[in-house]
């Protein structure tokens, strides 16, 4: 059974299609990368399938079961329990510090705060970002950031990893960086992981790419 | 058209919504000030179910309250004019583009917010006179408030003032935005509040009280200065009193929501202090009211027409004043979302769940509100009461200050709990996309 479906889907906004009836399939274990040029459709895909957004059209299905249907609450259950997602500039909450930040799911799953903390210093210190533990967000640097908004995705133990453009705004070194602990978590926790970039170079890391143009699928490069 | 004038007309539905509200605003104050002028116009004894309109002795003071009104609605204004005020100085910020320099386009912003200021004042003073016309044709009676015509000078002063008002009000809430003809950006006063403020209520609460051990200050002296600090710290201490107890709450929290809504006030404390300062303040003016009515209720006084009538007018003034900064408290939190939306869309994404951003609302409004509301409670009942004989003391004005208390809390309540539908439009997925 595959981990993640789209059949036939689409999504407009206003009068711009975004996606035209694209389907993919994504199997378990797998690193994804989405690729093509701006306006191709790539986040709008990586939304749906994360259920963040539902398409208008066609269906989105996660380890067999229909998502695209389910109401908003049990897709925001689904996300957290199931799902880690980083995006680009890191969105972390600016008022809490980089521990609590990575904290946070975990306290909305109503762990204790001692017991949070505890994990998301863990966490940090796995990502190479212990000492910026205690400092916000608008202190660090953009290598920083993403590191403290892997380590937010992965502090849950998700079964798929969303990741939208996790290095568009890293120099190629902490790009590099946050690429390699992200893909090396991944593979501990065998979870799935979906990239969408429109780096070449961040493509390479993935075992397969879905190239998408004008809200379809191109197929995949050779 | 020229450019400019193009520019100037277009703006998004927050900015329109703004123009409203400072018109509606501007229209309130209008209505307070030409009540104000109306009862100073009256002369010789009226019907006593005027309250403290009827009676020359009383006049002032019920002029004054109604001069005091205008401070809720000037919270209103303030926080009406920051609604958007990034989105204005974007779109000005092009005219920058087109060649004009900071003053002018300073100016244009400050000629929009005046319009609407002359929309609000003109038709306030409009919908005055005329339902002041209505009402003199219901009551038929010679010797009311309708019947004397508000004096056209003070008209025009109230006018005049209101209006500078709001401009002025516009001009403060944009000094934080700094439009470049590239980009603009929200500077943030990240500074805690002045927390000097607090002891204002402090010395002031001792120089209230304790005036005798005080003599260098003189008997006449130190309860009148006591009394300016007291009202200054009223004022002035609210975004402290936010800001310490949001810390408090940030350390102590067990849950995301309460660490959540504790942050976000520690960080952004003045907002909400400004428009409690006003929620305070009416729950002191409220919490002495208490004493008087005590005093009258013991004397079996309370059912005399002139006393039960100033009792319902003084309420029905302390209910629109919390109503007025309630709404202040509901036009904060739009500007708040509007500010907030990606930092909120990113924290639903990622699986926080819509009833959670829900109870971050109403728990910032319950850490902000409570300590404010206890102190101005407290403030208003030790003040008379330090200073009354004990066999005056009575459950009534401490039963009232609670009242007032929870009145205020519930108010700062009511207002998150109203924002919370428009929290669910502002956090669209919309907001994630980087493409």
């Amino acid at each position: 059974m595959s981990t993640l479906e789209a059949r036939q889907i689409e999504k407009a906004f206003g009068r711009a299609h975004a996606l035209r009836g694209l389907s993919a399939t994504i199997e378990p274990g797998e690193v994804v990368a989405i690729t093509g040029p701006s306006g191709a459709g790539k986040s709008t895909l990586l939304h749906c399938l994360s259920g963040i957004m539902r398409p208008e059209t066609g269906e989105v299905h996660y380890a067999g079961q229909r998502i695209d249907t389910l109401d908003e609450a049990a897709r925001t259950k689904l996300r957290r329990e199931h799902f880690g997602i980083v995006f680009q500039f890191g969105r972390l909450v600016p008022e809490l510090t980089a521990a609590e930040n990575v904290a946070l799911p975990l306290l909305f799953e109503r762990h204790g705060r001692e017991e949070a903390m505890t994990v998301a210093r863990a966490w940090l210190e796995e990502a190479g970002a212990t000492e910026v533990a205690d400092a916000r967000p608008p202190e660090l640097s953009g290598g920083q950031l993403q590191r403290v908004a892997v380590a937010r995705a992965l502090v849950t133990g998700p079964k798929v990893i969303f990741a939208d453009e996790p290095t568009g705004a890293l120099d190629s070194v902490s790009g590099e960086r946050v690429l390699s602990l992200l893909l090396a978590a991944a593979r501990r926790g065998n979870a799935t992981v979906v990239i969408v970039t429109h780096d070449n170079q961040v493509a390479a890391y993935a075992d397969r790419e879905i190239v998408l143009r004008d809200g379809v699928t191109m197929g995949v490069p050779a | 058209m020229s450019v400019t004038g193009m520019l100037a007309r277009g703006g998004t539905p927050a900015e329109r919504t703004r123009t409203r509200l400072m018109a509606a605003g501007t229209m309130l104050a209008t209505w307070f000030l030409f009540g104000a002028a109306n009862v100073l116009a009256l002369r010789g004894h009226l019907d006593e179910r005027l309250g403290p309109a009827s009676q020359p002795g009383t006049r002032g003071g019920a002029a004054f309250a109604l001069v005091l009104l205008v401070l809720p609605v000037a919270a209103f204004l303030y926080q009406s004019s920051r609604l958007a005020s990034a989105d204005r100085e974007r779109r000005l910020s092009a005219l920058r583009l087109a060649g004009a320099t900071p003053s002018q386009v300073r100016l244009l912003g400050a000629a929009e917010t005046a319009r609407a200021a002359l929309i609000g004042t003109v038709t306030g003073a409009a919908t005055y006179l005329l339902l002041q016309r209505a009402a003199r044709r219901v009551l038929l009676d010679p010797r009311s408030p309708a019947d004397v015509g508000v004096p056209p000078l003070l008209c025009a002063a109230a006018m005049a003032i209101v209006i500078a008002a709001a401009v002025a009000s516009g001009l403060l809430a944009g000094r934080h935005v700094v439009a470049t003809p590239l980009s603009v950006t929200v500077r943030a006063n990240r500074r805690p509040p002045r927390r000097y403020t607090i002891a204002l209520l402090v010395v002031g609460l001792l120089l209230m009280t304790s005036w005798p051990v005080l003599p260098l200050l003189g008997r006449g002296t130190a309860p009148l200065a006591g009394l300016v600090l007291l009202v200054a710290g009223l004022l002035f201490s609210p975004s402290s009193l936010v800001w310490l107890s949001a810390r408090v709450a940030g350390r102590r929290a067990r849950s995301a929501e309460t660490l959540l809504a504790a942050r976000a006030l520690e960080a952004d404390a003045r907002p909400w202090g400004r428009t409690l300062s006003v929620v305070g303040l009416t729950v002191a003016i409220g919490s002495v009211t208490g004493w008087f009515e005590a005093v009258i209720l013991r004397d079996r006084r309370g059912t005399e027409p002139f006393w039960l009538s100033s009792f319902i007018l003084i309420d029905l003034a302390l209910l629109v004043g919390m109503a007025v900064a309630a709404s202040a408290l509901f036009v904060h939190h739009a500007e708040h979302f509007l500010e907030r939306g990606p930092v909120l869309a990113t924290l639903r994404a990622t699986g926080t769940p819509d009833t959670a951003l829900r109870r971050v609302l109403v728990r910032q409004a319950l850490i902000a509100a409570i300590p404010v509301c206890v102190i101005a409670a407290l403030v208003g009942l030790l003040v008379p009461g330090m200073r009354l004989r004990m066999e005056l003391w009575s459950l009534w004005p401490m039963a009232r200050a609670l009242l007032m208390a929870a009145l205020g809390v519930l108010a700062a309540v009511l207002s998150a709990a109203l924002s919370r539908r428009r929290l669910r439009r502002r956090i669209s997925p919309l907001l994630l996309r980087t493409e």
